[in-house]
């Protein structure tokens, strides 16, 4: 450790000490002064342009107007620039009074030393062509601390603003760093434990952290760890996004990504593939799957939308996008007019545009969405063989519970058909006590349980029956039309033609407890006839009227009018009330035509599941009634399975099992049709190339003047030999000359690394943009990067290797005072301290807890969210499954992503509907919430309890192992105090609360849920309690600030 | 809720501005050039402090937006005469090229008349529909605009152009300006509630979550959308096995070690995350209070309507905005999906009158009474309205309207608006807006205006552009404000 470094000097330093050399420099001083106050009218766009002045060319500003010049170089005094600034004639001053845009005077006076100087106009810094920067010279103390030279930039800026940089983090937390920035994982115990013994931040070979930092840029999990960052800026969704927002199958272009990390594809061609893999020589399959990437636009399937407005808006994005994760300029704004700061027209906006325009695509989205190209993904096998294997070990644990449940049967069997006598019908009359309407009918029940609707037959109707049934549960609802003589025809209705129409059929459940209602919901609906929908205005399927939808609905139209009409109705789950509730039942006739109205009708109720709900024949107790078998042996086999089926869906501890096995089978068959040839969404050009045209105010058909593709003149031009199509736009991008990639890229890699870019506007390098904090540190690494083979391992390499990077992020009782002079770290005189994004804590605690599946690769799986997300946001379309056995523990980064229903666990993600390379961190409740309470961390807490109680079976040790796993360090003794009272609180609780620790523990995969918990037996209470409470203590350590932080 | 980090950088430099955009530079210190957002000093209520503008009408806004399109012909903007063109070809001059959607696109377009009949009502005799007897009764509180026109004419462009003022998903919705701008005076609610109606039919126009998005504003000013489950906000309820009195003793060691750990640190976020897992277990107890309608008495069910009883439907949702007005909630926004009417009209429409109109009466009667409604803009309408062509077979039941944006009907009611008054109108077809132009960005900019906001200074620093709610557009409509 650095002798300086522990003995800091107060240093108090003046506001004045830190600004930047007196010399005033145009594109870093003046042009950003400028760009804010005046170019919105006196800039590039010439559609807003007043007073025929650019201030951001030279010429223009210079040029002698009339008698006077707006700028006059040396001589302030006769610019009328300087003069209208300092002007308070409403009528005269700039920027006007009415703009709300004000001066300071410290920026006049910057305009006015510039005009003094000369009004050198000079390029904005980040289109100047990259050079070397030379390497400052530090003082001697900067010589101690440094390691590489990027401390040498930084050094030299801390030591002009008179700071010294923060000492150097423990091994501890350097290896807790590294393994979170490079894998986006926290380390194993075992590794931290092996870096600090061999770590001396003395040794000049620095050989145990060249290495620590080699296995990790090794790990596998590093390409995973970039993945991420890559599908937020690639706006990577499995879904189309919009209204249909249909799945796609472009999954494997994610592992390619995954791939070209790991095996440190160099930039430029990772940049090459993706733009334009089609159009290489003889392209690889790989290579023309790499080009998804511009495919990863949102599609929109939305009815009555013109396909080709959407072709133009897909088009766009990729210009978009390629300028904010390549270019880091704004170049979206150039779509509707001239940029209104950086010198990118409307025109070369539409000749970028161009490179874009002839993909053989038509608009469409979903299965229309083409070019495609037929793909068989690699990466599936171990999914499938883990999925089968959870099959085989769930159907192992169904097959024996089911031999248990067989024999309860055979017992219930023999019960049942002792007491057969006894049984009622399946089917109960239901006799409502109360009988409404809402437009008028009046109804009556008579003593045959017929209801009758008086003669009115209103336009519309709903009857409406409350009553209590004489049931302990209902699981199903019957209705009887019969034909009866009052009404038309001697038939259902008073119709016209005597037949009936029921649109919708609503259940609730009332209470006299409460004023609100319950919405009851059925699973189907069948009945014995249905009329010919396409007849009758939709009218006829009785699987309608379950769909609160009065356009179609379930009819009688072309039946027999002699015979009664039966449906059936099946509960999605048994209802059982209480003494205090009642049924609510609601049949609706809404129909287009009007007054078919049921004439009369029954209804019957019953608590019987299976075949009695799903079918019109008789219920398999009343078969049983009919055959009346002396003994269990004598029932026929079929009557027997029929008999067995009902008899398990009410067996608890059978579909206990059952589900999840269920569960297990589907999803072995979804990764199975996975490994088959998928169709990803690729780029590959039209054989006939469609001409691009300026287009007006960004209006898709509002063409203006044609345009051939091209590279914005600002920017340089395409490199010799290069074709004039998106390879070669490709190629500009990665070009030597190019002054914007390198630097853009070096600081994607900055931040992902240090937490904050150089440029903290990373999306925007433009003049609105900020300057980069150490402008000649960003170009150092631009150049390594370009004359490095674009080697991305190589430069994040050399950045965890600068002191600059290993520094301590504490600034607890700093006599620098740094959080008040540097809130910002600007001068990077300390480490960066902030909450990971979701993604990473998620996948943190799974690996803590040892849950996580470390394959690399594989189609999308779905980890837990709370039930009825999705169907939320889109109405009930789709519903979400949560993956099952270890799929539920893969990376976040290879969950689904459902584009109008985004992970929910994920905050401040970003959205992935256009590009967005950086999303602002907050610190909400909602977070906490979803930190205390997601089955992810309650479940992984859990396991990792479990783990604790396997390694040791002492407390402390205990929450030591909680720690290590978790924080990557031991505890400290005040905090192991905490911990243990707190662990004890929790224990009392729980051992006099049983049911509840057994209730705690039961959250997650079957496989992962300890057996004990099951049993109520004798014997097992310690551990079910000393679990929950150390499962809760767990949780608790899993959402402290350090653990989900990176320091 | 979303604590105040009054005392810590990181409200001025994370939670304010989001951490990238600020270029903070305290006692004019370490200054990038200062082209990011600039933080900005905020009020009591979390508003920002050189807000309001002006003179405040109203404090709240509910917000009723009717998903899908609703038929201004069929609701409010009764043309006696239309029948006599019933059948014919809708004259050119009157069509004037306007776009259709490739539904409609290429066939013949003719006249539908309204299938609603209309009366008037109230001293004002304001037109409404007889489809919406309750709203009718209610109109003399009511502020028509038939004059909206907007610019899209796809459901989800028009309504992130509604919602946000760009047709293009990612900037921030009027709620979240509203959020943004004025704080709330509630801490332990979100200041911007979203209220979806539980629908029984999936309905073709998702909801995107967009729509209340917070853009490129800081995620605490989104809207909150409440869902319909026995969890009204994500991951609120502790798990099964884990009572309330254990997590308040977790919660209590979590604050414990943070503390220490700060003490270590001295990074002031780490007291801001206790406060906001302490503001989560507020929020634990703040929002079922909220939601749990039991307290409210039998003559409000009355009031509202039988569907009020059903926890998630639109009826009770406005028994809800009430609760969040009542509460101090700065932006309620209930969502009602399935006014996209293209066929079978007479009965479709007719239904979602049924789920609505009582109940939007009874919210207006309800904050009345309560002397809630002269500080509370109620504001009622879709993206769009629809066109008076007939789609499909114009003269048989299963026909429909085409979405319209070429005029469309508002209403708007309480804070700041005349009661009783009718702005603009439409062509004898319903087609062109004949006089009083309000467009989208209008609308927008008259609703800031009521919250005392000049919607030409309320402007958010991104990707080197100041960006606002109404774009470079937006004149607020002083013709409607009382």
């Amino acid at each position: 450790m650095r002798s300086f470094a522990l003995t800091f000097v107060a240093i108090l330093i003046t506001a004045t000490s830190l600004k930047a050399a007196p010399a005033v420099s145009f594109s870093k001083d003046v042009l950003p002064i400028l760009a804010e106050n005046c170019f919105q009218c006196h800039g590039p766009d010439e559609h807003t342009r007043e007073a025929d002045l650019r201030l951001d060319v030279a010429e223009d500003a210079t040029r002698l107007r009339d008698e006077y010049r707006v700028i006059t170089p040396g001589n302030p005094a006769q610019s009328e620039l300087i003069q209208r600034i300092l002007s308070d004639d409403e009528a005269l001053m700039m920027p006007p009074a009415d703009f709300d845009k004000h001066l300071s005077e410290a920026d006049i006076n910057t305009i006015k030393n510039w005009i003094a100087n000369g009004a050198a106009y000079e390029q904005h810094w980040s289109f100047k062509r990259i050079e070397r920067p030379e390497l400052p010279v530090v003082n001697k103390r900067m010589q101690r601390w440094r390691r590489n030279q990027i401390d040498d930039f930084v050094g030299q800026r801390l030591q002009q603003s008179r700071f010294l940089p923060s000492q150097e983090a423990t091994a501890t937390t350097l290896a807790r760093r590294l393994s979170i920035d490079i894998t986006g994982l926290p380390p194993t115990p075992e590794s931290v434990r092996e870096f600090v013994n061999r770590y001396d931040p003395a040794d000049p070979l620095n050989t145990a952290y060249s290495e620590y930092v080699d296995s990790l840029l090794a790990s596998p999990h590093y390409g995973e760890r970039m993945a991420m960052f890559w599908l937020d800026a690639a706006r990577y969704s499995d879904t189309d996004g919009y209204q249909s927002d249909s799945t796609r199958n472009n999954w494997p272009w994610k592992d390619w990504v995954i791939n070209s990390f790991n095996s440190n594809m160099p930039y430029d061609q990772f940049t090459i593939e993706q733009f334009a893999g089609d159009l290489l020589p003889d392209p690889t399959p790989e290579q023309q799957l790499a080009t998804c990437f511009h495919r990863n636009h949102m599609a929109n399937g939305e009815g009555g939308r013109h396909p080709e407005e959407s072709r133009i808006e897909y088009v766009i994005d990729r210009v978009n996008t390629t300028g904010t994760v390549w270019l880091g300029v704004t170049i979206g704004c150039s779509q509707c007019h001239s940029h209104k700061y950086d010198p990118i027209s409307h025109e070369s906006y539409y000749q970028m545009f161009s490179f874009f325009n002839s993909i053989d695509e038509d608009g469409k989205a979903g299965g229309g969405a083409k070019p495609f190209l037929s793909y068989k993904p690699t990466t599936v096998e171990p999914h499938i063989a883990s999925a089968q294997a959870l099959v085989d070990n769930r159907l192992e644990v169904e097959r024996a519970e089911f031999a248990l449940a067989q024999t309860r049967f055979n017992s219930w069997l023999n019960t049942t058909i002792e007491q057969l006598s006894e049984q009622a019908s399946t089917w109960r009359p239901f006799a409502p006590g109360k009988l409404t309407s809402a437009f008028g009918s009046v109804l009556t029940l008579d003593d045959q349980q017929l209801i009758t609707a008086d003669g009115k037959n209103p336009h519309h109707e709903d009857y409406q029956l409350t009553g209590k049934p004489n049931l302990s549960r209902i699981t199903g609802i019957r209705i009887e039309v019969p034909p009866n003589a009052d009404n038309t025809n001697g038939a259902f209705s008073q119709s016209e033609s005597g037949h009936f129409i029921l649109t919708d059929v609503k259940l609730r459940v009332v209470s006299t407890a409460t004023s609100t209602v319950r919405d009851i919901k059925f699973a189907q609906a069948i009945a014995d006839y249905q009329a010919d929908r396409g007849k009758y205005n939709g009218y006829g399927l009785v699987a309608h009227i379950l769909d609160d939808d009065p356009r179609n609905g379930w009819a009688s139209f072309d039946s027999d009018i002699k015979t009664t009409r039966t449906a059936v109705l099946a509960l999605a789950e048994p209802l059982v009330l209480t003494p205090e509730e009642s049924i609510y039942l609601e049949l609706q006739q809404r129909s287009l035509q009007g007054s078919h109205n049921l004439g009369s009708f029954r209804i019957y109720l019953t608590d019987q599941v299976g075949t009695a709900v799903r079918s019109l024949d008789k219920a398999p107790l009343e078969k049983l009634v009919a055959a009346n078998p002396a003994t269990s042996e004598e029932v026929e086999d079929g009557l027997r399975a029929e008999l067995l089926e009902q008899y398990l869906i009410d067996d608890i501890a059978y579909q206990r099992v059952k589900l999840p096995l269920n569960e297990a089978q589907r999803q072995l068959s979804e990764f199975k049709s996975a490994a088959a040839d998928k169709r990803v969404m690729v780029l590959s050009e039209r054989s006939d190339a469609r001409q691009s045209y300026v287009l007006e105010r960004g209006v898709w058909d509002a063409k203006g003047a044609a345009v051939s593709s091209g590279v914005p003149p600002v920017l340089g031009t395409l490199p010799e030999n290069a074709p004039n199509n998106r390879l070669g736009l490709a190629q500009w991008l990665t070009n030597r000359e190019n002054p914007l990639t390198a630097r853009v890229t070096a600081n994607h890699v900055w931040r992902l690394i240090m937490g904050r870019g150089l440029v903290r506007t990373a999306e925007d390098f433009g003049i609105q943009g900020e300057l980069p904090t150490h402008p000649d540190l960003l170009d150092w690494l631009a150049i390594e990067l370009l004359e490095n083979n674009w080697d991305l391992k190589a430069l994040i390499h050399t950045i965890v290797s600068s002191a600059t990077y290993r520094q301590s992020s504490d600034v607890a009782n700093d006599k620098r005072n740094l959080l008040e002079q540097d809130p910002e770290n600007r001068l990077l005189a300390r480490a960066e301290r902030f909450r990971m994004p979701a993604w990473m804590i998620r996948d943190s605690v799974l690996q803590a807890s040892e849950l996580l599946d470390a394959t690399i690769g594989g189609p999308p799986v779905r980890p837990y969210q709370p039930a009825g997300v999705w169907a939320d946001i889109t109405m009930g379309r789709f519903q979400y499954a949560p993956s099952q056995g270890e799929a539920q523990f893969r990376r976040t980064v290879y969950a689904f992503w459902r584009r109008s229903a985004a992970p929910a666990f994920l905050f401040d993600n970003a959205k992935r509907r256009v590009c967005q390379v950086q999303t602002p961190t907050t610190n909400t409740p909602l977070q906490a919430l979803t930190l205390m309470n997601d089955l992810t961390y309650l479940e992984a807490s859990r396991v990792l309890a479990q783990n604790a109680t396997m390694a040791t079976d002492q407390k402390p040790e205990q929450i030591a192992y909680i720690f290590e796993h978790l924080l990557s360090r031991q505890p400290e003794a005040e905090e192991l105090e905490i911990v243990l009272k707190q662990l004890k609180e929790l224990e009392n609780f729980y051992q006099s609360n049983l049911e509840q620790a057994r209730r705690y523990l039961r959250h997650g995969q079957p496989e992962t849920i300890p057996s004990f918990t099951n049993s109520s037996a004798a014997g097992n209470e310690q551990p079910v309690w000393s679990l929950a409470a150390l499962s809760s203590i767990t949780s608790m350590v899993m959402n402290l600030d350090e653990t989900i932080t990176r320091e | 809720m979303f604590d105040h980090l009054s005392t810590t950088r990181r409200y001025f430099l994370g939670q304010c501005t989001g951490i990238s955009l600020g270029a903070m530079a305290a006692g004019g210190l370490l200054q990038g050039h200062a082209l990011g957002q600039q933080p900005k000093a905020r009020n009591e209520h979390g508003g920002l402090a050189d807000l309001p503008h002006h003179d405040v009408k109203a404090k709240r806004v509910i917000y009723l937006t009717q998903s899908g399109g609703p038929s201004q012909i069929e609701l409010y903007d009764h043309k006696p005469d239309m029948h006599k063109w019933a059948g014919k070809d809708l004259p050119e001059e009157i069509r004037q090229g306007q776009r259709l959607t490739t539904m409609t696109a290429g066939k013949a377009q003719l006249v539908m008349p309204s299938h609603a009949k209309f009366r008037q009502w109230g001293e004002s005799g304001a037109t409404v529909s007889e489809w919406l007897p309750h709203i009718g009764a209610v109109a003399d509180d009511l502020c028509f605009v038939k004059s909206m026109h907007s610019e899209y004419i796809n459901h989800a462009p028009a309504m992130t152009f509604m919602m946000t003022g760009s047709q293009i998903p990612g900037r921030p919705s009027v709620g979240a300006w509203a959020s943004y701008g004025l704080g709330s005076p509630n801490r332990d609610l979100p200041d911007y509630v979203v209220l979806v109606s539980k629908m029984q039919r999936p309905s073709d126009q998702p909801l995107y979550n967009y729509y209340w998005g917070n853009g490129f504003l800081p995620s605490r000013y989104q809207g909150v959308k409440f869902r319909n489950a026995s969890e009204p906000v994500l991951y609120l309820e502790d798990p099964d096995g884990l009572p309330r009195e254990m997590r308040r003793k977790l919660l209590d060691g979590i604050g414990q070690l943070n503390k220490l750990k700060s003490r270590k640190s001295g990074d002031p976020e780490i007291e801001a995350r206790t406060r906001q897992f302490e503001m989560a277990y507020r929020m634990q107890a703040s929002v079922p209070e909220l939601t749990d309608l039991s307290d409210e008495p039998e003559e409000v069910f009355e009031l509202y309507g039988p569907d009020s009883r059903r926890p998630g439907s639109y009826a009770a949702n406005c028994i809800l905005a009430r609760r969040l007005a009542e509460r101090g909630v700065r932006f309620t926004q209930l969502f009602h999906p399935d006014w996209d009417h293209h066929s079978r009209l007479s009965t479709w429409c007719v239904a979602r009158c049924r789920d609505t109109d009582q109940a939007t009466a009874a919210l207006i009667t309800d904050l009345k009474r309560r002397g809630l409604l002269e500080d509370t803009l109620v504001v009622w309408g879709g993206e769009f309205g629809r066109g008076v062509a007939g789609q499909g077979n114009w003269n048989t039941p299963s026909a429909g309207r085409d979405h319209h944006p070429r005029c469309f009907t508002y209403w708007m009611a309480g804070g700041g608006v005349k009661a009783g008054y009718t702005h603009g109108a439409t062509d004898d077809f319903s087609y062109n807006v004949a006089e009083g132009h309000v467009h989208v960005h209008d609308l927008q900019a008259t609703i800031l205006h009521l919250l005392g906001i000049d919607h030409e200074q309320l402007t958010y620093r991104y990707q080197g552009r100041d960006f606002r709610l109404t774009d470079v557009h937006g004149k607020v409509v002083h013709d409607i404000v009382s």
